[in-house]
């Protein structure tokens, strides 16, 4: 973001937390299958709102910039070609061309998609980078994991309120395995040491999730989920009857036109052909009469 | 359940602070706080003069500014630790997920592609008993899947329209000409605008339909629209190809 007052800097970063939305700063190409992905996490407690711009680390120019990322901010998915890109992490409203608080390189790979994570206390703050599933869950389910970046716990066991075990004695910047559970609001057993917290989710069907496991200002802990893929709730099937073939009709009446064009050169020819294979026959007899004629 | 460390191979971080300096830094941190305040500030008044030019800056040019800006004032043998500082909460800060993108209340009421003259409401579709998606009523209405995804939520977006019927051409006689790049415009039932680009089209055989393709996870706000293509089976009156158009949000998807 590039503004030339105090004021005007203010008024943006009080926006921008309103809207976290990754603005593509040059053309984005066409999404195929070489298209990979990459997201931001900043998941630093104790540091303030940050700008997150990403680069190409060949020519830098910068490709996405999200301003005002909070504490507990997941970016969405920035589709990229496959190569190596630059992210780096201000001060919320610094100069883009300043030195950032983080930077990092990643390799981003066709098809696939990863999540880069800023955690810890600031003093602390480090970085880690995960993969990101792609598949469909079953029909009315969830697919979701647990992600633990908690500074205060030590251990933390994540379940369902159903009993479905998320994670177990997690620590922190540990990622659990995908979880196939029931579609809809769903109520997270989050136990450190002694202490049970609870927080919810809305967890629609066909997508599948990361549960972030985060402090709160009281010590207590939450889970902030973010959507690492959807699909549509129940897949149709087949394909879709959107015609009824009058644009069709119109080509077929060409053609059949066309093609009694061709049946009567066809049966002229045919006509013509046969005249003249009588005309050589009548010759033929004649001839083999004479030839009879020649020997009888 | 197994937990594991997550994979680290793939991201290289630059350490910016050394933890060894961090308690001489500390000392000093309050004032290099506020000469740094003082700094912005006056430079941020020296950039006001212009803000049309400032918009039109490039990468280069601001690095260029900035090192003139940057010129007169000395931070500290590390500028990285300023930054790290100015960052800094005083305490725990309570986390702010920030919900953007359409609400899975709000429904897509209206569909836009100037370049081939779609500008049309649109309806609601649903699976039939045998599981297929049941296409729109009206040759010149297109309708919206109700189990797919809010347009600008993540997630693919289905929309099917008619080529034809028996007789006149449909809502998406033209959807064949839609180019990649081409502009979608979707207004949600609040009034808000999803725009998305068309990347590409795909002729596919109804009897063998990329069900994955069309309606299996995506990692951004997608869209696709469904017509009818030929060849046309004038037995039993039916083409017997689709015509999927695929884009994609060009925001690259709301966080959410």
């Amino acid at each position: 973001m590039i503004s030339s007052t105090p004021l005007v800097r203010a008024v943006g970063a009080a926006a921008a937390v309103a809207a976290l939305v990754f603005a593509p700063a040059a053309a984005a190409s066409a999404t195929t299958a070489d298209t990979g992905y990459v997201r931001v996490a900043h998941l630093s407690p104790d540091t303030l709102q940050v700008d997150i711009s990403l680069s190409a680390l060949a020519g830098g120019t910068v490709l996405y910039s999200l301003t005002g990322v909070g504490y507990g901010g997941v970016s969405n998915y920035m589709a990229l070609d496959p190569g190596t890109y630059a992210i780096a992490m201000r001060p919320a409203g610094a100069d883009p061309a300043s030195a950032p608080v983080v930077e990092a390189s990643i390799d981003v790979t066709a098809g696939a998609a990863a999540t880069v994570i800023a955690m810890g206390l600031n003093q602390d703050l480090e970085t880690t980078v995960i993969d990101d599933d792609l598949s469909t869950p079953p029909a009315d389910t969830a697919r979701v994991r647990v992600f633990q970046a908690s500074v205060d716990s030590d251990e933390v066991d994540v379940s369902t309120e159903d009993g479905t075990e998320l994670a177990s004695a997690a620590r922190f910047g540990d990622v659990g395995d995908y979880v196939d559970v029931p579609a809809g609001d769903t109520s997270f057993s989050l136990v450190s040491g002694t202490t049970e917290d609870l927080d919810s989710a809305a967890l629609a069907a066909g997508t599948a999730q990361t549960l972030f496991v985060l402090d709160d200002s009281a010590g207590a802990l939450t889970v902030v989920p973010a959507i690492d893929s959807a699909a549509v709730v129940q897949a149709p099937v087949g394909g879709v009857e959107t015609g009824g073939g009058a644009l069709a009709s119109e080509q077929q009446q060409a053609q059949i036109v066309t093609l009694a064009g061709v049946a009567g050169i066809a049966a002229i020819a045919l006509i013509a052909v046969g005249i003249r294979s009588r005309r050589q026959g009548v010759a033929a007899r004649a001839a083999d009469q004479a030839r009879v004629g020649d020997r009888v | 359940m197994t937990e594991k460390r997550a994979p680290r191979h793939r991201g290289r971080w630059t350490p910016l602070r050394s933890r060894a300096r961090r308690t001489t830094e500390q000392a000093v941190a309050g004032a290099i706080v506020l000469l740094a305040v003082v700094a912005v500030t006056v430079d941020q008044m020296a950039g006001a003069t212009d803000d049309a030019a400032a918009a039109r800056l490039t990468a280069a040019d601001l690095a260029e500014a900035d090192l003139a800006a940057s010129d007169p004032i000395t931070f500290s043998e590390d500028p990285a630790d300023l930054s790290a500082a100015s960052v800094r909460a005083s305490a725990l800060q309570d986390p702010r997920p920030v919900v953007s993108g359409p609400s899975a209340t709000l429904t897509p009421a209206h569909l836009r592609i100037e370049s081939i003259g779609v500008d049309v409401d649109l309806t609601q579709l649903n699976r039939r008993t045998d599981g297929s998606l049941e296409p729109p009523t009206g040759l010149m209405e297109a309708g919206w899947y109700t189990d797919s995804a809010v347009p600008g939520a993540v997630g693919p977006a289905v929309i099917a329209g008619h080529v034809d019927d028996t007789e006149d051409a449909g809502i998406f006689s033209r959807l064949h000409e839609v180019a990649p790049g081409t502009e979608i415009v979707i207004t949600l039932s609040d009034g808000t605008q999803e725009v998305f680009t068309a990347d590409s089209t795909a002729d596919v055989a109804k009897a063998a339909f990329p069900t994955d393709a069309v309606y299996g996870p995506t990692r951004t706000p997608q869209l696709r629209l469904i017509t009818c293509n030929g060849p046309y089976d004038f037995n039993s009156m039916h083409y017997s190809n689709n015509l999927v158009l695929f884009a994609s949000g060009q925001q690259g998807g709301a966080e959410r």
